[in-house]
C-alpha cells in the first residue's frame, strides 16, 4: 500500500549508511521483506525502479527477498509456519502467536561495482 | 578493520548492512510511550477497515466517559476534519491528523500532534487510525493497547485474511451488532477465526448505534486505564525522587 514512500525511505537510509564517494557505484540493494510486513516485494521493486533516477544511485536496482513467517512453539521448543493463517503448532496443536520471523522490513546488503578506473595506489 | 584489497575495475563487491526501515517510527513510538507512562495516560490505537464504525464508537465512548476521565482524541484521516469535529461536538478535545496520501498513521505524526496537547492533564488518549486493515498493523504508535473493529457487515472470514492486524491487537470489537439480523455473519465463526490467529484475544460484540455491549467495552477501558496508572506508580516513584529537571511550560489546549 505504501511501497512508494518505502522506496524513498530505502534510498534515504542507504545514502546515509554508505560513503558518499561510493553512491554512484551502487548496483544492487537487497531487502528482506517479511510475509507479514504488509509490503509486496514486487511492488516495492517496481516503486524503487521508478524513483531510482532521483536517488544518488540511479544505476541501482532493488532486489527483495521474501521472508516466510515462523512462529515459536514453546512446548516443542521449535518453530512452525502457519498454514492459511492458523497460528497453532502442527506438531502438538498448541496455539501460539509468538512470531519470530516474517515481520521484518530491512536493507540487508549493498552490491557495488568498483570504479572503471582503479584508484591510484 | 582489515584493509580492503583494491578491487579490479568493474569488479563487484558486496557489503552486508542491516538498516531497519521502520527505525525512525520505532524511535518515535518509544518517545510517545515514555511520555504516556510518565503521566499515567492510557493510550489506545483504534484500527479497522474504512467505515467499520470507529468514530461512532468513540463518540459514544467519550460521551459516556467525559465526566470520569480527561480525554483527548487524535483523528487520523487522509483528508478533512470531519471525524475530529464529530468528537468536539461532545465537548472533548480532538486533534485531526491529515495524512494526505499515507494509508496509515506513523509515530512521528503522533509526536507532532502531541505538541498541541497537554499530556499531563490527560487520563485517556485515543488515536483513531486511518481506515485500513493492512498498513496500520506494521506501525507501532506508542500505544498501550490496540483495539481492532470488525463490522458485522464486513464478513466473518476477515481475521485470517488480515493476520498481522489481528496478531498485533489486544481487543477485537465486532461492531454494528444491531445489523446481525440483516447480514450473513456468524459471531461464532468470527470468534473462531480470530482465535485461529491469536487464541488469547478477547472479543466483544458491540452496537454503538443501540448501545448493546457498550457496558463491557467501557469496563475493559476502565481496566486498561487502571493498569496504565498502576504502571506509572511502579516505574515512576524512584524516577520522581531523583528528578531535578524543570517541568515543561504548560501548553494551552488547542481546542
Ligand atoms: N447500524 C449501525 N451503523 C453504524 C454503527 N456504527 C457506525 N455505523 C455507521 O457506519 C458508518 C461509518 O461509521 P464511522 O463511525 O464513520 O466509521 P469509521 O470507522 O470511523 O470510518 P472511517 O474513519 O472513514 O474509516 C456511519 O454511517 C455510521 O453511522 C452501528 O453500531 N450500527
Ligand atoms: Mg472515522
Ligand atoms: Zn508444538
Amino acid at each position: 500500500m505504501h511501497e512508494a514512500s518505502l522506496a524513498q525511505q530505502i534510498a534515504t537510509s542507504v545514502a546515509a549508511a554508505i560513503p558518499p564517494d561510493r553512491h554512484g557505484d551502487v548496483r544492487v540493494i537487497r531487502c528482506l521483506v517479511g510475509e507479514l510486513s504488509g509490503v509486496q516485494p514486487l511492488l516495492l521493486e517496481g516503486a524503487f525502479a521508478v524513483v531510482a533516477a532521483l536517488t544518488p544511485f540511479p544505476q541501482a536496482r532493488l532486489a527483495c527477498e521474501a521472508v516466510p513467517t515462523r512462529v515459536h512453539c514453546a512446548p516443542c521448543d521449535g518453530t512452525f509456519a502457519p498454514v492459511h493463517s492458523r497460528y497453532a503448532c502442527p506438531q502438538c496443536g498448541t496455539p501460539s502467536s509468538d512470531v519470530v520471523a516474517g515481520t521484518e522490513l530491512l536493507v540487508s546488503h549493498v552490491v557495488y561495482e568498483a570504479p572503471a578506473t582503479a584508484p591510484s595506489p | 578493520m582489515p584493509q580492503p584489497t583494491v578491487p579490479q575495475p568493474g569488479a563487484v563487491q558486496g557489503h552486508d548492512v542491516s538498516i531497519a526501515l521502520l527505525k525512525a517510527n520505532d524511535w518515535a513510538a518509544r518517545a510517545v510511550r515514555e511520555q504516556m507512562a510518565r503521566h499515567g495516560v492510557l493510550m489506545l490505537n483504534i484500527t479497522s477497515s474504512a467505515g467499520s464504525g470507529k468514530t461512532l464508537l468513540l463518540e459514544r465512548t467519550v460521551a459516556a466517559l467525559k465526566d470520569e476521565f480527561r480525554i483527548c482524541v487524535l483523528e487520523g484521516d487522509l483528508e478533512t476534519e470531519r471525524d475530529a469535529e464529530r468528537i468536539r461536538r461532545h465537548g472533548v478535545q480532538a486533534v485531526q491528523i491529515t495524512t494526505g496520501t499515507t494509508c496509515h498513521l506513523e509515530a512521528p505524526m503522533i509526536l507532532q500532534a502531541l505538541e498541541r496537547v497537554d499530556v499531563s492533564q490527560l487520563d485517556l488518549l485515543i488515536v483513531e487510525n486511518v481506515g485500513n486493515l493492512v498498513c496500520p498493523a506494521g506501525y507501532d504508535l506508542g500505544e498501550q493497547s490496540r483495539v481492532t473493529l470488525l463490522a458485522v457487515t464486513e464478513g466473518d472470514d476477515k481475521p485470517r485474511k488480515y493476520p498481522r492486524m489481528f496478531l498485533s491487537t489486544d481487543l477485537v470489537v465486532l461492531s454494528k451488532a444491531d445489523l446481525l439480523p440483516h447480514v450473513p455473519f456468524s459471531v461464532d465463526a468470527a470468534i473462531a477465526d480470530v482465535h485461529a490467529v491469536k487464541a488469547t484475544l478477547p472479543v466483544q460484540v458491540v452496537s454503538a448505534h443501540t448501545g448493546e455491549g457498550m457496558a463491557p467495552w467501557l469496563a475493559w477501558l476502565r481496566d486498561q486505564r487502571a493498569n496504565a496508572r498502576a504502571g506509572t506508580a511502579a516505574v515512576q516513584l524512584p524516577a520522581r525522587a531523583t528528578s531535578a529537571a524543570p517541568a515543561l511550560p504548560a501548553v494551552p489546549l488547542a481546542h
